[in-house]
């Protein structure tokens, strides 16, 4: 696994940070190992899965704090059911379930994505940026919030994260027909709404 | 110049279940062999090739320090019970001078509320389409007994009789539970455990005999292995009855299954059978089979000319009516009211997409266009009227299909829009009204699922079906929930 310095700084603030966690001294051995076999769990989870859920969660509400704030929702749940990860291989489907549910949940309580309801301005960055990156990937994001929500997990989860039909079927709680058909829609939909018809030939 | 469609007639749909790797290997293959032919079929994939690699290529802000943190901060008093009995002290003191705050606020703000005039409300909408309501809008309730439901339906030929199907949990419960009620929805008998093995379903109603049941399991995440098949009962759910699939229980990806309204015993059977991705680089295949002896079910095989006339799996089949709707991928509807033996073309209006409601009468047709409005037929699809457009016709995130009652009420779930514009929540388009009325909150928990109504066909309950916020989880955490509010 390739690790940057940074992961590696980061790594060991982490580490410190948990042993900073609940005292131990009430505990006997048994619940010691218990608690520190949780943690490794954890740990390992949280390192594995951090990076995709959170830019899950950014694609999916557009919004950086929110999906900060959603991310760490969905761990502390996975932190809280830990042992039960522990007996199940398939932690990614579980976190993308966790926060696909967290996040549409959000924005069905009228959490608007943010930059979903702004207009493509005439001087957009699109047509000011000579190489074209920035103004690409923004008028990206700009179109995938277009998207319904449940759309958008859909192309996301599987353009991004390779999910199949049947996992985003499993993921969203919806049928493998109305995954599939969601799919296909959002695509339509993501080829209608962005606005340089050039970068999709 | 790239032609816009294939010569071939490969919808859009086929493509992308080319590219999702969903057709079968020797369609697959041809599909790959006609590519390097056919200008507009390269063009779609392309595009979607383009779209996967624009959507990778964002860059996702760094945040993880932050994450790390927070994380970190709440698992040091929510992870473990590890408060001394100081802290707990404090804490219980706290959250008792808090609930003193909380309680004295509230009284001030239903006060206040009380004195408020009738136009200052809040958390109504803004736009045009909003009642002039004089409260605040009522939440969504919960029915206490009803934690279990995953599916729910309401009787045709008695509208005051529903039932519903689900488990409380997805592990644990190996077997469906099924309730019922017989004053529209404000109480619910104790549910009954089935011998339906599974923890997800629907369940269908036979439109004239109300004791006619059908429930389909769906898939389910763990301990379950009964998805995609189906039990009827001829007695209002005391007993069931496991039925054979026309495909034996291969079939996956159930898309339709009920009783069409010409005959009472009839039934239908929607899925994507094996091999039935359709297409003209694949022989017909029979998407739909019908039941029409009544008891058990021996399923006959529907009109061959179907499988060619609709050579794309189907976007839908809505069968509450004198007919059975289909819609393709390709906007085309095609229906029949012989029992499949017979198909016609429905006439759509332009920008139509397939995305057909049929309501309890039959010959009235809901179609929801491009521009996410719709048109309605009175006269089982001849001509078309175009409804009154939603105002956030820009930027639509409709969970699920409309749903109309008898009388053509119709009631639209809004997920996700502009707070300041065009709040989320339950819209109602009553019949003749020139503009959608906001009707109730945005669902926190489920989708709009079904509306019951009166004997007169006027609608009563708008019903719910979802999860709790619990549900955040997967199961074995998950915990259903059915919900009603106000029609």
């Amino acid at each position: 696994m390739e690790t940057s310095p940074e992961f590696t700084h980061s790594r060991t603030r982490w580490l410190v940070m948990l042993a900073m966690l609940p005292p131990t001294s009430a505990r006997d051995d048994a619940e010691q190992a218990e608690h520190a076999a949780a943690v490794a769990v954890f740990e390992e989870i949280f390192w594995r899965f951090e990076r995709r859920i959170f830019g899950y969660l950014w694609r999916m509400t557009g919004d950086e704090q929110a999906a900060r704030d959603l991310t760490q929702e969905t761990f502390l749940r996975a932190w809280q059911h830990v042992a039960m990860l522990q007996d199940r291989p398939d932690h990614g489907a579980w976190l993308f379930r966790v926060a696909s549910n967290l996040a549409l949940t959000h924005l069905r309580r009228g959490h608007a994505p943010v930059g979903a309801a702004q207009p493509f301005a005439e001087n957009d960055p699109a047509s000011s940026d000579p190489a074209g990156r920035f103004a690409e990937r923004d008028l990206v994001r700009q179109t995938l919030l277009e998207l319904s929500p449940q759309q958008r997990a859909a192309l996301v989860l599987h353009e991004v994260y390779g999910l199949s039909c049947k996992e985003i079927g499993a993921t969203l709680g919806i049928s493998f027909d109305a995954a599939k058909m969601t799919l296909y829609r959002a695509r339509a939909q993501f080829r209608q709404q962005y606005p340089r018809e050039e970068d999709l030939r | 110049m790239t032609p816009n469609r294939c010569l071939l007639g490969i919808s859009d749909a086929t493509l992308s279940d080319w590219r999702n790797d969903l057709l079968p290997p020797d369609e697959a293959q041809r599909l790959t062999d006609h590519l390097p032919t056919c200008q507009a079929c390269q063009a779609h994939v392309i595009a979607m090739t383009r779209i996967g690699e624009l959507l990778r290529a964002q860059r996702v802000p760094h945040a993880s320090e932050v994450v790390w943190r927070s994380v970190h901060d709440s698992l040091q008093y929510k992870g473990r019970n590890t408060m001394t009995n100081l802290q707990k002290t404090l804490a219980l003191s706290g959250l008792g001078t808090a609930a003193i705050v909380v309680t004295l606020f509230a009284i001030i703000l239903v006060a206040f509320n009380g004195h408020k005039p009738a136009n200052s409300i809040t958390r109504v909408p803004t736009v045009t389409v909003v009642p002039t309501a004089t409260s605040i809008p009522a939440p969504w309730q919960t029915v206490s007994n009803l934690a279990y439901g995953k599916g729910i339906a309401f009787g045709h030929s008695d509208p005051l009789t529903g039932y519903v199907c689900g488990t409380p949990e997805g592990v644990g419960a190996t077997h469906l539970r099924f309730g019922i009620t017989h004053d529209g929805g404000h109480t619910w008998q104790a549910p009954i455990i089935t011998s339906i093995p599974g923890n997800d379903c629907h369940v269908y109603v036979n439109p004239y005999i109300i004791q006619d049941l059908v429930i389909g399991t769906r898939p389910c995440w763990k301990g379950c292995d009964n998805s995609d098949t189906y039990y009827r009962s001829l007695d209002a759910g005391l007993s069931w009855v496991p039925q054979v699939a026309p495909a034996g229980n291969e079939a996956s990806g159930l898309t339709a299954f009920g009783f069409p309204r010409w005959t009472p015993t009839a039934l239908f059977f929607m899925a994507e059978l094996p091999g039935a991705s359709g297409g003209p680089l694949s022989p017909p295949k029979h998407y739909i089979a019908v039941s029409v002896n009544g008891g058990p079910l021996a399923w006959t095989a529907t009109n061959p000319d179907f499988g060619t006339s609709i050579y794309q799996t189907p976007n839908s089949a809505n069968i509450l009516g004198t007919q059975l709707v289909v819609t393709d991928s390709n906007n085309d509807a095609l229906s029949t009211t012989d029992n499949g033996q017979s198909w016609h073309t429905i006439t759509l209006a332009d920008n139509l997409q397939a995305h057909i409601v049929t309501t309890y009468t039959g010959q009235t047709l809901l179609a929801e266009n491009s521009a996410s409005s719709y048109s309605i037929s009175h006269d089982g699809g001849q001509s078309w009227q175009t409804l009154p457009a939603f105002p956030d016709a820009g930027s639509p995130s409709f969970e699920g299909q409309a749903f109309m009652a008898p009388d053509t009420t119709i009631f639209l779930d809004y997920a996700s829009g502009n707070p300041t514009s065009t709040p989320t929540g339950i819209y109602r388009l009553a019949p003749g009204s020139p503009t959608w009325v906001w009707s109730a909150p945005a669902i926190a928990t489920g989708f709009l699922t079904a509306v019951s109504w009166d004997v007169a066909g006027h609608p009563r309950l708008l019903w719910s079906v979802g999860s709790t916020v619990d549900n955040s989880l997967p199961p074995p955490n998950d915990r259903p929930a059915i919900e009603f509010h106000s029609a």
